[in-house]
């Protein structure tokens, strides 16, 4: 169990250690000068070279790739020229809504899948299992930023149900932060109409990026759940008089959910790429917007500290699910220690 | 009655006739090359002039597709769009499994130093997201189609050096290549006559199946301002464009954003055919 983990760690600092430098040295050939950008139109030469040395583009390649390193080391993602403020702070202040809508689209994403993959299963070969696996393959065929523009159209232009975009009413009072996470801290203050609020502003963006990734998960889970019913013990179980419902939430379904647990942080991965999209469909003010909007503006400090940061979330979830599969699975534990 | 048994019989003997679904996507593949090799036949009007006075006009007999803010045809468009986006696809999907097939046939056939160093190498490009390098990468590159197609090649081609690595690891057990071997054939020779022929129709399979994922890649580059840019018709940067009038303007969200879906279909459908066929010629 150390071993994997430690292994993982290694393996995981060595891609977090390839990204950035990747995106240093590609940053550093950016053709669009940031320092003629921020200084202006009208800015003399001397004005330019002023904030060239300010930001310590001047140096040498190899020591600004040094102090770059180092200041990562410390959380330190340099200086947005967009927002004249550390990236690690406009960071801060946008990755809560960015892991709220992530972590509400997997839950969506796990809910919704293992729920078709048991209609599937339970009618399988039957209308309802071929319903789901069409509906879901339509489903993943859409391009979800076209997809999320689709569900703009129909439920804001058209139907007027769910907001179009952002993460909270303008002109409402956003609750006191706590976690950061609407949802959570709406409830926190007993105010079940914000939550309401918050609830409806996630339900476009998620459905975007989940409706995208349930053929995948419907289709694992499927398999998972048909090679568990196969197993003799379901027989043994039904012989013993345990109802169907009994077989599958106390027998099959925990011994299906490990394996696609595994499966899962690939998905994940696309989910992190999707997120991103859909935040600039939705005006939704997480860290992929914010990159989004300084990235117009050529100014690239944040655009790399969104690679190193999503990099970042990948790797924790994949190790974290890597860990969470001897867990749930007991005979998966002496495989790994 | 013996002469239509006969019949039937011979019919028996011909190869079978792909499902229908699967010929209706190799005629939309074949009007899509149609479009991207010479538009400016197909194409009613223009696709960038500028006609102020018939903005945002719903589709109908003059626009089949309608027209967006400066009166431009959506439908002619989407048909020079098709250069630019599916055109792309195929030349990012070709290079990057010409590279990928290339490194992963070395790595297939080297010592195991030697692979696992490379194969090391391939699962980096595993290790994160893979939108959000190419977002970075175009994104260090400058705007443009040019900056969308290098960063995705750069992240496409490890998926083909892996499934490569793979098969030629299955094949080089085989007892033909022990022959061949034994007879003195070697490297290159070897991996030519004897290997490849053998990989290539899993590459077909899945070079077929990524032009589609890659014209979503490059439309999604393009939708965020990395890739083409205006007044190119590239179908990502329309249904960009259309942003800020598709409340108002269906048409002008809907007909690229079909024309991405039903062309990632067709590709997909092909794909999924031949790797059913692959099957057959298993055996070697």
């Amino acid at each position: 169990m150390l071993g994997l983990l430690a292994r993982r760690g290694a393996w995981s600092l060595l891609i977090l250690f390839v990204v950035a430098t990747l995106t240093f040295f590609l940053s550093r050939v950016v053709p669009a000068d940031p320092a003629a950008f921020l200084a202006g139109q009208n800015a003399s030469p001397e004005a330019v070279a002023r904030i060239r040395a300010e930001y310590g583009l001047d140096r040498p390649l190899l020591s600004q790739y040094v102090a770059y390193m180092g200041g990562l080391l410390h959380g330190d993602f340099g200086r947005s020229i967009r927002t004249n403020r550390p990236v690690a702070e406009d960071l801060r202040a946008f990755l809560p809504a960015t892991l709220e809508l992530l972590i509400f689209s997997f839950a969506l994403y796990l809910l919704a899948s293992w729920f078709l993959a048991i209609l599937a299963v339970r009618w399988r070969g039957g209308w309802v299992d071929g319903t789901i696996r069409v509906f879901t393959m339509l489903g993943s065929g859409i391009p979800v930023f076209w997809l999320g523009m689709a569900l703009q159209f129909v439920f804001f232009y058209r139907l007027g149900w769910l907001p179009i975009g952002g993460r909270f009413p303008i002109r409402a009072i956003p609750p006191p932060p706590v976690t950061g996470f609407l949802l959570i801290d709406t409830l926190l203050g007993g105010n079940l109409h914000a939550f309401g609020q918050a609830l409806a502003a996630l339900l476009l963006p998620a459905a975007a990026i989940v409706i995208n990734l349930l053929a995948v998960g419907t289709r694992m889970s499927r398999a998972a759940l048909i090679t568990e019913y196969a197993r003799p013990y379901v027989r043994t179980a039904r012989g013993k008089g345990a109802g169907p419902g009994r077989i599958l939430y106390r027998h099959v379904l925990r011994n299906a959910i490990a394996p696609v647990l595994a499966a899962t942080s690939i998905q994940f991965g696309y989910m992190i790429s999707w997120v991103i999209l859909v935040e600039v469909i939705f005006d939704w003010p997480g860290i992929g917007l914010y990159a989004y909007q300084s990235f117009e503006v050529f100014d690239y400090a944040p655009v790399v500290a969104l690679a190193i940061v999503s990099t970042l979330v990948f790797l924790v979830i994949s190790l974290g699910l890597d860990l969470l599969y001897p867990w749930l699975d007991p005979r998966m534990r002496e495989a790994t220690s | 009655m013996s002469g239509s048994a006969l019949a039937i019989r011979r019919a028996r003997r011909l190869p079978p006739m792909p499902p229908a679904i699967v010929v209706i996507a190799w005629l939309a593949i074949a009007v899509l090359l149609l479009f991207a090799l010479v538009p400016d036949w197909l194409a009613p009007h223009s696709p960038i002039a500028l006609d102020i006075l018939h903005r945002l006009q719903p589709p109908g007999l003059a626009h089949p597709f309608g027209t967006d803010e400066a009166g431009r045809d959506i439908f002619s468009r989407v048909i020079y769009g098709t250069r630019y986006s599916l055109g792309l696809a195929i030349v990012i999907v070709f290079s990057a499994a010409l590279f990928g097939v290339a490194y992963g046939a070395i790595s297939g056939m080297a010592g195991r130093r030697l692979d696992n160093l490379m194969m090391r190498v391939v699962d980096v490009f595993f290790g994160f997201p893979v939108l959000v390098l190419a977002l970075a990468v175009a994104a260090a590159l400058g705007r443009g189609l040019s900056s969308v197609a290098l960063a995705l090649g750069v992240i496409w081609w490890p998926g083909f050096a892996r499934l490569v690595r793979g098969e030629v690891q299955r094949i080089r057990e085989r007892p033909h290549v022990e022959a061949a071997r034994a007879l003195g054939v070697r490297g290159v020779a070897l991996m030519r006559r004897h290997i490849i022929p053998f990989v290539v129709q899993e590459v077909n399979v899945r070079v077929t199946t990524d032009i589609g994922y890659a014209l979503v890649a490059i439309t999604a580059l393009s939708f965020l301002g990395l890739g083409a840019q205006s007044p190119t018709p590239e179908w990502g940067l329309l249904i960009r464009d259309s942003r800020s009038y598709f409340g108002d303007a269906w048409w002008y969200l809907v007909f690229p954003g079909l024309m991405v879906m039903l062309t990632t279909a067709a590709f997909s459908i092909t794909g999924d055919w031949l790797a059913r066929d692959r099957h057959l010629g298993r055996g070697g």
